[in-house]
């Protein structure tokens, strides 16, 4: 016990040493900013503002959020609750619009691009119908956009095995844990073949041993598929240790502070976590919020 | 459940590694005479810095030659990943088996208890003691069944009349009950007045609204079986519509979170909404006012028969074998209106739980 305290001590102080250097280490190794890549599946908000009506007063959400998002990037928007991220994310699918401002979605509006169905959402919860066995809620949205049977089944099967539950088709959401509920929710956004995924603090309700494992999944969904994901969390590592950028945004109003890039290499693995760049990049993002 | 299934399986997890450190420990305490590892600490104190918050790391390098690591190193990913249900309910039930077990039976051998109790009592004729009536007014359970059986014939044409307006009535007035749900659901300005307007006739005693229903129908046919089978009807429905059309709307409306944004995220409009979310979401909605329609339909239709023109059905009989003091017959139609309503409730029980057994 003596000895493990110890050599803790001694290890602290090293990696305090090593600090500045791994920093520079690490630097050039970064990737290129992808900003020669066209914008087909790209999101840009312009002068994006939001207030919801209070006792007759309009208070604002949201004011003036600039912010263009690149084809096949991995962005998370990230911040304390009410800073807006989640309102700026249902801006985006159009579940809510905005009071002014534009947002395109590959050169469409939102509305257009929800109705062509060309991004998948995760929520906060995995949002299963629980009448419903687990292929059939991957199912659900193909059923919608009325595809053969064939070839809903077909896919379906084929998300459930990328997420790792082919075994589980016939279960019912209520037989499942809830990381792996929140698999099957992945599984039935990206059933539609979407070009972007919408994840609203989809890890937020998991505990930390299932959460890792979601990232590692998700990582390796991303790698394969090259989605846009955009990322919405209130975990400044999970927003680092995922992300291309990160996007810092504060409350009262909701507003972006910082957009922050994240040069950790890729592919990323656990070992990453534990590096002293991987600590700045943390401390970089929590010293950008303004005000609480 | 989930909660509980998870933390059990990583303390599970946890476990495993606590047992694999033992021989760590061991290594430990005996390292200072061990060059090998002592010139490990020395050699990359860099290299530990780096691993040092990655757990699995430090323990490698410690116990790379050891075997009984390479064992506790699978467990490791069996702790972020929950067993399947099977198996941890499996070890629930075994921990808690027997007290399940009677959880489960008591609910049934309490009542059976007390029930064979009463039975006894009643037949022994110790019960009209303590009651202090006589055999002609409460009749020994022998004799009731045995009127039950001789009247066989009667009975059963009785009970038909009674669940042919229990029955249709209970459906006409859960459909009527369900449209007003969908209209509220649908227009929620004007269609919660009706909601509200249908609950008020709940508030209508049945034995009020059945003598002035039989009064309106009296034009509704010549035939008089046909005018009572309406007037009851009638009586039925708004009795049953109360209790469906609010909890069918509750059904329609108490969505799960983000249940409704997924449907807009798919662009689906309002038809598919409510084919693939609103109403499969509704259906426990529309057991639980069965459960409190089945019993009120049987129960308002025989008050029904009470005021109607036509004398028959279950409960027209309890009244006229009452009036006419033949209270071993009235007993007997008592006998089956209970039959009745316990009949018709463990049948709805029964569909009830086929219809949702996957549901939480």
């Amino acid at each position: 016990m003596i000895y493990t305290v110890g050599r803790l001590k001694r290890t602290a102080g090293a990696l305090a040493s090593g600090t500045a250097a791994d920093l520079n280490q690490n630097e050039p190794s970064s990737e290129p900013t992808p900003t020669e890549q066209t914008v087909q599946s790209g999101i840009s908000l312009s002068g994006v503002s939001k207030s919801y009506p209070v006792n007759g007063e309009m208070i604002p959400v949201l004011k003036n959020i600039n912010l263009d998002i690149q084809q096949g990037e991995f962005i998370s928007l990230v911040g304390p609750s009410g800073c807006g991220k989640t309102t700026t994310l249902r801006i985006i699918a159009d579940l809510i619009s905005p009071s002014s401002g534009t947002v395109l979605i590959g050169g469409q509006t939102p509305r257009q691009a929800r109705l062509q169905r060309r991004y998948g959402m995760v929520f906060q919860s995995a949002v299963l119908y629980d009448w419903r066995t687990v292929i059939k809620n991957v199912m659900l949205p193909l059923e919608i956009m009325k595809l053969p049977r064939q070839e809903q089944l077909q896919r379906a099967e084929a998300m459930l095995d990328m997420v790792g539950l082919k075994d589980y088709a016939t279960h019912y959401p209520g037989q499942l844990s809830g990381g792996m509920q929140q698999r099957v929710g992945i599984a039935r956004a990206l059933a539609l073949k979407p070009d972007i995924l919408l994840m609203d603090e989809p890890f937020s309700a998991l505990d930390e041993f299932t959460r890792e494992k979601l990232h590692e999944d998700l990582l390796q969904i991303w790698q394969k598929t090259h989605k846009t994901i955009v990322f919405v969390t209130h975990n400044i590592a999970e927003a680092v240790y995922l992300s291309d950028r990160v996007c810092v945004m504060s409350p009262h109003p909701g507003r972006i502070s910082n957009i922050i890039e994240i040069g950790l290499p890729r592919p990323r693995n656990p070992q990453a976590k534990t590096s002293a760049t991987f600590s700045a990049y943390v401390n970089l993002v929590r010293s950008s919020f303004e005000g609480v | 459940m989930n909660k509980y299934r998870l933390e059990s399986a990583s303390a599970a997890g946890l476990e495993t590694c606590f047992d694999a450190k033992q021989p760590v420990q061991a290594r430990l305490a005996v390292a200072p005479e061990s060059p090998s590892v002592k010139a490990m600490e020395n050699k990359n104190p860099a290299s530990e810095s780096l691993t040092m918050l990655n757990k699995p790391a430090p323990a490698e390098q410690l116990l790379s030659a050891q075997p009984p690591l390479a064992a506790a190193r699978p467990a490791e990913p069996a702790a972020s990943r929950p067993e399947s249900r099977s198996g941890a309910a499996a070890a629930q039930f075994k921990l808690k088996a027997p007290s399940d077990w009677w959880v489960k039976a008591s609910t049934f051998v309490y009542p059976l208890l007390f029930g064979i109790l009463i039975y006894v009592l009643w037949q022994s004729g110790l019960l009209h003691k303590m009651l202090g009536t006589d055999d002609f007014t409460l009749p020994a359970p022998s004799r009731i069944v045995r009127i039950m059986q001789d009247n066989s014939g009667k009975i059963w044409a009785n009970v038909i009349t009674t669940l042919q307006a229990a029955l249709s009535g209970l459906l006409f007035g859960s459909l009527l009950g369900f449209l007003t749900a969908f209209l509220a659901m649908r227009f929620p300005r004007w269609g919660s007045g009706g909601l509200t307007l249908v609950s008020a006739f709940n508030a209508i005693p049945i034995i009020a609204l059945a003598p002035v229903i039989t009064n309106w129908t009296k034009d509704v046919s010549s035939d008089a079986a046909t005018r009572s089978m309406v007037a009851k009807i009638l009586v039925v429905t708004l009795v049953c519509m109360a209790s469906m059309s609010v909890n069918a709307y509750r059904g329609l409306t108490e969505l799960k979170p983000f249940s409704l944004d997924l449907m807009h995220s798919y662009g689906s409009g309002r038809g598919v909404e409510f084919i693939k979310l609103r109403l499969p979401n509704c259906v426990p909605y529309i057991f639980i006012a069965l459960k409190v329609g089945v019993p009120t339909s049987v129960i308002s239709a025989m008050i029904a028969e009470y005021f109607a023109e036509f004398i028959t059905g279950v409960g027209r009989q309890i009244r006229e074998n009452i009036v006419l003091a033949q209270y071993p017959t009235a007993w007997a139609y008592i006998m089956t209106a209970c039959l009745m309503g316990i009949v018709l409730y463990a049948i709805l029980i029964s569909v009830e739980t086929v219809a949702l057994r996957h549901r939480r």
